[in-house]
């Protein structure tokens, strides 16, 4: 961590918005910097990276092209933003803009544990207004997993803020469409019932399941292959689910 | 390439990764403040502001999302306003240049003392500020805290309430006997005294509205929290000249505002350096995010009395946060303070570390109303306070504590999938009743090599596992001078195991209303042989428990004795229940319909005494009130009745625990086994299965009432006689009978009749030739 003393501190200030619009309060402050930043992302809709055209996925495009991405700064609903060119899905280059701080520029490193640790909202720099705006998971975050025994302690499913956090609600603050965002969870039990969960779209009554829906829902999957209904009771379908593998398929 | 150039390679890539994630790093801005600088200054080291305020101000400024910190020089600050932040601030420290050289103080120095006109022993000083109300002062006297006047100091005055005075939480009866020989009661000073009475769990602390001297009664301007007389202990009398009795004692006189203070041995009144708070915190901090407070001293705060989690002032402690998730404490020391330490609404992966607390008048740590948790306290001493360190929201990490000196419990949970370990806690339940060093309700949960040692006698346990602590398993702990070392109060499924206690006489342990809980591979060095333990039904398991005695004659020498195994009895066989008959005995069609709205005492049926389901399928008693189901029955000449009485989960009924409710598996179902073939099996949901007959169970007929978590619930049920299936027999008609309730978070059965191996119609139930005169 760099603490910024005496000797440095004018420099920060010179830099900062602290000069100028004295009066200008801190929240406007931000929201003019974050202006600069939003055109791209107001208004549009939010789609998961794996329902859109490769050419608008940075990672997947093909030639050279420009994208913008706004991540979130820390774990608050903070934004901060990126500028970053690609070559047929390689990072070339690119700057980092944080609220009242000089840019940084970025390598392909910085990139990889920036995706690696924030969810990315991303828009193509000279797409058409029309075009969304695409929602990248953290590259931690996987598709397919195992429901852990931790899960006992808050037995819900939450596939929205599984794949995306708290992202979506961040950058519907700023104007994008994330209503619509969703995803389907398949479920394979340990001893190889397979069915569905259903389907979780942000924004809407289904949007989670808290813990009498996913017993519900357990129960139903297991109920259609042939289970009987009336013996799994809550303690069994923890049971059942914990060790569960878990398929999380964004939609459009 | 060879091994060597590798491996270097690896090591300058990783590197590499670090060093540019370093530079993805917001920078930290930082602002110094010193009692000796001046706030029109920038705040740069050399330049410091005086104020943390204006420090706050300035940070406030930088529109930015660099990271923020206020610097406090070494010094003592005395504060006139409690340091708050704008809401929704991020990534704001707190900190100390030099751990524990930045004190900052609540309190305001208090001068001009003179001999008090009264009483000449004493001396007076008027309030250096405008009292703002009736508050509890915290004063304090070159460094060390004055004793606020009690009377008396040692037995309470007695109140003579009978037993529970019904409805009356007012008034406060007195024995005039336990006021000095001569005092006149009526000249107490009802502005400025006020009394605390304490009841079981609870005390109460109120002024006084009106004193009725002719009756002897104080008529009390707060209601007391349980009925007066109810675990009547008496009461004292704070704040008042009657409580001045030794050196070091002190009061503040209401109405003339001014302080009393009777002044040690060697204190010259004018050269003593004292202190009084007017501040009720030194932080308060709200909706912020990713804060920390490091290496600073706080100290004299007031107890603002009546201000809750959610008032709008402070939180009665030196530091108030609410809503702050991400927020760290850490090196600190709170002390000589009228509230708490550090108190944390709904706390969210706090972290408090290496603190240290002590001379406060509530609690030490205090995690409030659930919240995410995942929090940790780990490292903290905590000393001379009314209650340890209170946690009462989930998955906390409590480790390496050092707790004594307690008024209350040391350390409480209501909690769960928390590790509570290697804490030592000393000489807790000093002054309080219902608690113990290790208190609250430990659910799923290990609580493993902590240290309990008391040096005096308590009547109260050292581990006492309350209101349905479950699944949790205590360990490698030593509980040593307590007589009662554990007290598990309707608990489940608890294992107590590899734990050491000792004390040099008789001991006791309770499983109290608990059940399935396993009691085994302690050590227990005591003094007289155990041969038997009243809860050993609560115990699935008590056995290969090490006993070693006490040598005659030999302090703290013991010699092994015996591994010892006690043996549970099987459930002795119930009589057949008798069924009365009800006030009509014909059947009224506008009588006793079943009808969820009314409670059991409107029906117009006599109801016999209910029977419980106390027996499990092994058919092993288990006696705990929990779950508390009950059976009450009667009959008229077309039905029979059953009313059903279900008690709702008390297993997690604390905030920051899931309380799992009463549908989603605590007691899933009740099933009632009639003569050779028919079961009546009720859901919750109010829905009714019938096996083993051809009768449709018409709806109507069952009714299930939820009157929520803490009150149970009932299901009432009518069923026609000759679909029962009672024989005619020499004392009336009789069938076989049992029944059942089935809970699902234990996943276990209770009957009402013993079970014989698999058979659970085992039972009978009778309704005799002539009605039961006995019965109302």
């Amino acid at each position: 961590m760099k603490t910024i003393c005496s000797a440095v501190l004018t420099a920060v200030f010179a830099f900062s918005v602290f000069s100028g619009a004295s009066a200008e309060t801190l929240k406007k402050a931000r929201v003019r910097f974050e202006a600069s930043y939003l055109d791209v992302f107001k208004g549009r809709k939010a789609k998961p990276a794996e329902t859109v055209a490769d050419e608008l996925r940075y990672d997947r495009a093909k030639g050279v092209g420009q994208w913008r991405f706004m991540l979130q700064v820390s774990t608050d609903d903070r934004v901060r933003f990126i500028d970053a060119k690609f070559s047929y899905g390689k990072f070339i280059s690119g700057d980092l803009h944080v609220f009242g701080l000089e840019s940084v520029k970025l390598d392909a490193d910085d990139f990889d544990l920036l995706k690696r640790d924030f969810v990315m909202a991303a828009s193509k720099i000279g797409s058409e207004s029309s075009s969304p705006v695409v929602i990248h998971r953290s590259s931690k975050k996987r598709l397919n997993r195992t429901a852990s025994w931790k899960e006992v302690r808050n037995f819900r499913l939450n596939p929205i803020s599984d794949l995306w956090g708290a992202f979506p609600s961040v950058i519907k603050q700023r104007g994008v469409k994330v209503d619509s965002l969703a995803c389907t969870v398949d479920y394979e039990s340990k001893d190889g019932v397979k069915g569905s969960l259903g389907k979780f779209v942000n924004a809407s009554k289904k949007s989670s399941y808290n813990e009498a829906a996913l017993h519900k829902a357990i129960v139903k999957i297991h109920a259609d292959a042939g289970a009987d209904p009336t013996k799994i009771n809550m303690r069994k379908a923890v049971d059942l689910y914990i060790g569960a593998r878990l398929k999380y398929t964004p939609v459009d | 390439m060879n091994v060597k150039r590798k491996a270097l390679a690896a090591l300058i890539a990783t590197a590499a990764v670090i060093s540019s994630y370093a530079s993805l790093e917001r920078p930290t801005i930082a602002f110094y403040v010193s009692p000796d600088g001046s706030d029109v200054n920038s705040g740069t080291k050399s330049s410091p502001v005086k104020t943390p305020h204006r420090a706050v101000e300035l940070a406030c400024a930088v529109k930015s999302d660099a990271k923020r910190e206020i610097v406090f020089l070494d010094g003592y600050y005395e504060l006139e306003k409690t340091i708050a932040l704008p809401a929704e601030s991020h990534d704001f420290t707190f900190r100390a240049e030099n751990k524990g050289k930045a004190v900052l103080s609540g309190a305001m120095r208090v001068a001009g003392w003179r001999t008090d006109a009264l009483d000449s022993r004493f001396i007076t000083a008027d309030l250096p500020f405008k009292s703002p109300g009736k508050l509890q002062y915290y004063f304090m006297v070159n460094g060390k805290s004055a004793s606020l006047s009690v009377y008396p100091q040692g037995v309470n005055i007695v109140c003579p309430a009978e037993l529970g005075e019904g409805k009356n939480f007012t008034s406060l009866p007195y024995d005039p006997k336990s006021f000095p020989e001569g005092f006149d009661i009526a000249s107490l000073d009802l502005e400025s005294n006020w009394v605390v009475v304490p009841q079981e769990w609870a005390s109460t602390r109120s002024y006084i509205a009106t004193n009725d001297v002719a009756n002897q009664r104080f008529i009390l301007k707060t209601k007391t929290n349980m009925a007066i007389g109810k675990y009547n202990t008496g009461f004292k009398i704070y704040n008042s000249r009657l409580g001045m009795l030794d050196p070091g004692d002190w009061m503040f006189d209401q109405r003339e505002s001014k302080i009393i203070y009777y002044p040690r041995e060697g204190e010259n009144p004018n050269e003593i350096f004292s202190t009084i708070s007017r501040l009720p915190a030194i932080f308060d901090l709200r909706n912020s995010h990713n804060c920390t407070i490091d290496g600073l001293v706080m100290e004299g705060c007031f107890n603002p009395t009546g201000s809750g989690a959610y008032s709008n002032g402070p939180m009665a402690a030196a530091v108030s946060v609410r809503h702050c998730p991400f927020f760290t404490v850490k090196n600190c020391e709170v002390r000589n303070s009228g509230g708490g330490g550090i108190y944390m609404l709904k706390p969210n992966r706090a972290v408090i570390d290496d603190n240290y607390i002590h001379d406060v008048s509530s609690t030490g740590i205090n995690f409030i109303d659930g919240g995410e948790g995942h929090c940790k306290v780990r490292g903290n001493v905590l000393q001379n306070m009314h209650s340890g360190i209170y946690m009462q929201t989930p998955a906390i990490e409590c480790i390496g504590n050092k707790v004594s000196e307690i008024g209350r419990s040391a350390l409480t949970l209501w909690g769960r999938f928390s590790v509570v370990a290697s804490n030592e806690l000393r000489n807790a339940m000093l002054r309080s009743r219902d608690g113990g060093a290790l208190y609250g309700a430990y659910d799923y949960s290990l609580v493993k090599d902590n240290l309990v040692k008391y040096d005096n006698y308590s009547s109260w346990p050292g581990l006492y596992a309350d209101e349905g602590s479950q699944h949790t398993v205590f360990t490698g702990n030593r509980i040593e001078g307590l007589f009662w070392p554990m007290h598990m109060h309707q608990s489940y499924d608890i294992v107590i195991s590899n734990n050491v206690y000792k004390y040099d006489g008789a001991m006791r342990w309770s499983f109290q209303g608990g059940w399935r809980n396993r009691f085994v591979d302690n050590k227990i060095y005591t003094k007289d042989p155990i041969v038997s333990d009243p809860y050993l039904p609560n115990c699935a398991e008590w056995a290969r428990n090490e006993v070693y005695l006490r040598k005659k004659g030999k302090k703290d020498e013991y010699v092994f004795s015996k591994s010892l195994t006690l043996e549970r009895k099987k459930a002795e066989l119930r009589p057949d229940i008798i069924i009365p008959v009800n006030g009509a005995a014909e059947h009224d069609p506008k009588g006793p319909q079943i009808d969820a709205k009314r409670s059991k005492g409107e029906y117009p049926i006599n109801w016999r005494k209910s029977v419980w389901f106390n027996v499990g399928s092994d058919g092993y008693p288990e006696p705990g009130t929990q779950p508390g189901n009950t059976l009450s029955y009667s009959h008229d000449d077309k039905y029979v009745y059953f009313y059903i009485f279900l008690k709702n989960p008390m297993l997690t009924p604390y905030p920051g625990m899931k309380n799992t409710g009463n549908v989603w598996g605590v007691h899933d179902a009740i099933r009632l086994y009639f003569g050779k073939t028919m079961t009546v099996t009720l859901f919750w949901t109010g829905k009714s299965v019938v096996e083993g007959s051809t009768y449709v169970l018409p709806e109507g007929d069952f009714k299930v009432r939820d009157s929520g978590w803490w009150n149970g619930s009932t299901m009432e049920l009518r069923l026609p006689i000759e679909v029962v299936g009672f024989e005619a027999e020499p004392r009336g008609r009789s069938t076989v009978f049992n029944a059942e309730t089935y809970n699902a978070d234990h996943d276990a059965y209770r009957y009402v009749f013993r079970t014989d191996g698999g058979n659970v119609r085992t039972g009978h139930l009778v309704i005799p030739t002539e009605p039961l005169k006995e019965i109302k």
